[in-house]
Order: C-alpha cells, then structure tokens, then sequence
C-alpha cells in the first residue's frame, strides 16, 4: 500500500523533531541573528536624505577578524592639537583652528575607526559637510568578557576624526538630525537592542540625553526637517493607517494626512512642498501635499509588476524602477526599466529598458537625490541568469538626465546605506545581506566621483564585533 | 524589547527542532541546515510583515527556508553545479545530524528547485502560484520541477501522488535550463 507523499514528507519532519527535541541555536549564533534583524529593520526605517533635507543612515555590522578593516595607525590628514583658537570661526571649515602644538596620535578602540581627541570647541567651528556619527561596537559573543565600545564622533569632510563623547554601553542612540556648529543632535534613542526608542536631543559634550516633548502619539517616527525647520514625522494611531505630521520649529503638531497602512519611507520634494511613499502593493505612490494635506494616488500601471520608489526627478515627477511578475526567470528578461511618473497627471515615460550590467533596484530601495535631477540608489547588477528573488544589492548606481553611472563601492559589499549633502554622495558599504558580515566603512564620493574616505572599516583589533554605525551630514 | 523580539524568542525557542528538521530536507548537513534556519529567521522578521501569532510568524519561516535555500543556489554556475552534484549524489554519506531516512535520502536525489517546489506544493501545502510566488520561479517551472520532482519521487519511495495534484507537463523546454 503507498503513502501519500505529503504524509511521508510530514512524518519525516516530524521525525527529524523529534530526534531534535530540545535544540536551541547557539547564543551566539542568535546574538548574530537579532543582528542581522536589527539591521535590516535599521535599513528599512532609515531616514531617507535629500538635497536640502538632513542626511543621515544608519547601517549595523559586524567586525570579523580578516575582514577588510581599517588598520592604519596613520593620523588623519587634517590634525589638529588640543588647543583651538578660543574665538570659533563662524564660516564652514573644514576643522578646527589649530595651534603649533604637537600632534597627538590617533587612538584605536575596537570596532571604532581611529581617533582623536576632540579639542574644546571643536563643535562650534564645524561647517556644513561634517558628520557626526555614533559607533556602537559589541562582542560578537555574548559571553565574551570584551567590553562595548559606544562613542560619538566628529568627522571632518578631509576624514579627520574626533572622539567627542563616549556613551553608555547599555544604550542605543541613532543620530536623525544635526545642525552645524550645534553642540547637540537629534536622535532617536533607548536601551541596547530595542526597536523603537524615544527621540530627544543629545548633548555632544556630556552624552546627556533629553527626551522631546511634541505631542505626538506614541511611537512616532522622525522623517526629515525642512528648511525652515519644520519636521516630518509618522506614527500610526493603533489601529489605523500611518499618518503624517508637521511639527514647526515652535508652535504645536500639525496632522498632515494620511500615508497609508504599510509605506515605504516618504520622500521629500525639492521644494519641500510634497511627500511620497510607495504603497504596499508597489504598483502605487501616495503623495501628500505638506501645506494642505491634499492625497493622491498615482498608479503606475504596472499590471503583474512592481516597482521600487527611488526619488524625486524634479517637483513634478518621481524616478522608479519597476519589473514584471510574468516571463522567464532571469530578471533581465521581466522587463526591468527606470520610469519617470508625473505625479500630477500619471504621465509615465520609460527612460531606460535595464540589461546585462545595469542597475536593478528592489522594491524597498532607498535612493538620495544627490544633485538636482540625479538620484543615487543601491542595486544589483543585472547578469544574464539571476532570476527574481530576495537578492541583496551589489552596487550603488545613479540616474541623471544623460544616463546611468555606476558609483565605485568597496569590493563585495552588499548593504548600503546614502545620503547626500552639499552636491556629494556619501556611502556607508558593508557586507552581511548575503556575505558574511564586515564592518561598515564611510565614503564621500565627490561629483566626479573622486572619493575621500571619511571613516574606514573599523579594525575589530582581535575582538569578534558586531558594530553599529548611524550617522548624519551637518547642514 | 522591540515588538518583534519577543515572537523571535518564541519561534526559536519553541519551534527550533521543527524548523531545522524542515531545513533538512533540502539540505543534508545539519550545519547548513542550521543556517538556512537563521537565514529564514533574519528574512520573516526583518522584513516588513507584521505577525499576530508565532504559528502566522512559523508559517513565513518555512516559507523563507524553501526560498532562501533556492536563493544559496543562485549564486553562481559553479556552486549550482557543486550543489546540483551533491544534491544527485544519493550514495553521499549524511552529514553531521543523524542518519537520514528514505525520504530525506530520496529528496537528495532532486535538484535544489526540484525539492524546494515538492516541499512547498507537497508539505506547506501551497498553490503553483503561491510556490511561484515565494521562490522567484515561474508557475511553468514550478510545475515542471514538482512534476520531475515527484516522479523520482515515487519511483523511489513508491508513493501515491494525490490525484488532483498530478503534474502536468505545460512548460516549454527554456524552462528546464537552470534545473
């Protein structure tokens, strides 16, 4: 007599339980899994930055030993000493003024690039294109005796770096927003390892936190400022759709509208005037109109597809990336293109067919817009035989009015984290998507591409890690 | 603790050995196994689902363990070929983790999508379309690995095919390339 297969597949699994029964993964092995989690909900809920929006990103990674690490005992370029000049220069610079003194000697921690001292009033003399970013660097392990190291850091745009303030091991911190010159920064913060912290301000010299005060429902989620200091904020009422609030620099919490159940991050128009989020099917835009509240959905006909919002092209229209769902396996062979919508009237031109050695981009994407009408965005590299699936991007690509370029990336990396600020292209590249996990390193990419290196792969100096690195563009 | 954390807890405390013994049907090392497990883990709840239950966040992990496994196979036409050789190879001794049994032995004898698909058609109970669906394959294709699939299948265990899930071949010969 047979079996059904199906009753022979279930038995054998069961079987297999039960021969299994009281296995747990490793603590180690589900340290690294959280991890990983962790930062791809980091990734996913990043703060997407625009040309005249704050930028920042936030990337999680882990150090191993071997890795492509920063090893260089080498000093920054740009050195100060101790000592500044007492009155702060009140234009953009590059770092602080510095005295005759003698040179002091980078120190390296675990998992942190190496760095300086902060010398007193550092902050003050920072410019527009500094980078405050907080590193947060644990034991792979967590049974391992090494300590975490957690410190907040200046960079120069020339890739001097200054420890400012060290921050407690226990505590979580993701930077959302900094002023130049400012002494502090917003952020979003909480104990280690918790998704959804409280936002408030930190103090760059003390580390003291201060929680905001805005009225908005619980688990708010900090969006972008504007220019003229209005900040965008969502939070879904429970239950209820994910809404939009305006918060100006003084004065009380303004609902904006309705975004919608599930959403990609919204997108700030160039003039600041509308927001836009893919909707959950990706077959859709939402568009929010800041000032009234005015909704739209904009269809982007793509009936048995998808696509993925990679940004504003102009205060009209929006650049995705979309693909069918029917055809043969291979990625490149659904029709993959880069597709201009007019938000305002759904106009759709198709300004590129993507084959063999051009950029796909995954539903979910995150593009910048790094200069009017170029927008960068993580992808992968189409090849002649990668099919459809949950592959991780290769690559980091822009899209400007002449065409497509692709932007140099450290070797392997598959997980990318951009802002832009300034006309610049700033990339966050690690591995740990699909590779094994490497830590993250910081790259300013000017607009010819040139690169400056602002903060390499932190060296994990014999300590398996695990680092975390958010971090914002002063403007 | 973050939302997610406390139904991550759960689906790996309490549903571990299931979910690794689900793994090892398409893989025969229980190290790879182990992996594909955290690798599923790392997909449902890093992704953008939201879970009322931990069998609703269970459901999605398996799913996740048929679709990364095919992801692993995608990465190259080498390591398709050293995968697709191991995978033919019924006479490879069982990797650490227990003797296998005959259906373990004879899912060995499937290409990589071939035991994917009669997993997910034959275990998880999904249509052609949802099968097409979590795997990045085409339905033509499903339909051609599940049929393949089951025909070693029940030439080696001797087991019934249900009727109303009897392949049917419709798939133009491309879509066999890459099996």
């Amino acid at each position: 007599m047979t079996r059904d297969i199906a009753d022979l597949l279930a038995d054998a699994v069961d079987d297999r339980a039960r021969a299994l029964t009281g296995l747990l993964p490793t603590p180690a092995a589900f340290a690294l899994t959280r991890a990983r989690i962790r930062r791809r909900r980091i990734v996913r809920h990043s703060v997407e930055a625009g040309v005249g929006i704050a930028a920042s990103g936030a990337v999680v990674a882990g150090a191993w030993l071997g890795a492509h690490v920063d090893r260089s005992p080498a000093p920054p370029a740009h050195t100060p000493s101790t000592s500044v000049s007492p009155t702060p220069t009140p234009t953009p610079t590059t770092g602080p003024t510095t005295s005759a003194g003698p040179a002091v000697p980078p120190t390296a921690s675990p998992g942190l690039p190496t760095t300086l001292p902060a010398p007193d009033g550092l902050l003050a003399t920072t410019g527009p294109g500094w980078v405050l970013a907080a590193y947060r660097s644990a034991p792979a392990d967590p049974a391992s005796s090494a300590t975490v190291v957690h410190a907040m850091i200046a960079i120069a745009p020339d890739g001097a770096r200054y420890r400012l303030v060290d921050l407690p091991a226990d505590q979580s911190v993701e930077l959302l927003d900094w002023h130049a010159g400012d002494s502090r920064a917003r952020v979003s913060y909480g104990p280690s390892g918790v998704d959804g912290g409280v936002t408030g301000w930190i103090d760059l010299r003390t580390g003291a936190l201060t929680r905001d005060d805005l009225a908005l429902p619980a688990g708010h989620v900090y969006e972008a400022r504007l220019d003229d200091g209005t900040t965008l904020w969502t939070a879904n009422l429970d239950p209820g759709p994910v809404r939009l609030w305006a918060v100006p620099e003084s004065g009380s919490p303004r609902l904006v509208g309705q975004l919608g159940d599930h959403w990609t991050k919204p997108r700030v128009s160039p003039s600041q005037t509308r927001v836009a989020a893919l909707a959950p099917t990706a077959a859709s835009v939402v568009v929010l109109d800041v000032a009234t509240g005015a909704r739209s959905t904009v269809d982007l006909a793509v009936p048995g597809g998808e696509c993925a919002l990679l940004g504003w092209l102009d205060d009209r229209s929006v650049l995705v990336s979309c693909f069918d769902h029917t055809g043969p396996d291979p990625i490149v062979q659904r029709n993959p293109r880069l597709v201009q919508v007019d938000v305002d009237t759904s106009a759709r031109t198709t300004l590129t067919t993507l084959g063999v050695g051009q950029p796909f981009a995954l539903t979910g994407v995150v593009g910048v817009t790094v200069r009017p009408g170029t927008i960068a965005f993580p992808a992968y590299t189409l090849d002649a035989v990668i099919p459809m699936g949950d592959v991780c991007p290769n690559s980091v690509w822009e899209w400007s009015g002449s065409g497509l370029r692709q932007v140099p990336v450290p070797q392997g990396s598959d997980t990318f984290q951009l802002a832009a600020a300034g006309g610049n292209l700033d990339v966050a590249a690690s591995a740990g998507c699909a590779a094994r996990i490497t830590p993250p390193s910081l790259t300013r990419l000017a607009p010819d591409l040139s690169p400056t290196v602002l903060a390499p792969a932190p060296d994990p100096l014999g300590v398996a890690t695990q680092t975390t690195l958010t971090w914002v563009v002063a403007r | 603790m973050a939302g997610w954390e406390p139904m991550l807890e759960v689906v790996a405390r309490e549903r571990y050995p299931q979910l690794v013994a689900r793994a090892l049907l398409l893989t025969r090392s229980r190290a790879d196994a182990e992996d594909l497990v955290q690798d599923a883990l790392v997909a449902t709840f890093g992704g953008r689902a939201r879970f009322e239950t931990a069998a609703q966040a269970e459901q999605y992990v398996r799913r996740a363990i048929a679709s990364r496994f095919v992801d692993r196979t995608r990465k190259g036409a080498r390591e398709r070929v050293a995968l697709g050789r191991v995978a033919h190879d019924a006479t490879a001794a069982p990797d650490e983790g227990g003797l296998p049994g005959s259906v373990e032995c004879a899912l060995a004898l499937l290409s990589p999508r071939q035991r994917a698909c009669v997993v997910l058609r034959h275990l998880e109970d999904l249509s052609v379309h949802e099968t097409a669906r979590v795997l990045g394959l085409s339905e033509g294709s499903v339909k051609r690995y599940v049929a393949d699939g089951m025909a070693t299948l029940t030439r080696v265990l001797g087991a019934a095919v249900p009727p109303e899930r009897t392949p049917v071949v419709l798939v133009k010969e491309d879509d066999r390339r890459d099996s």
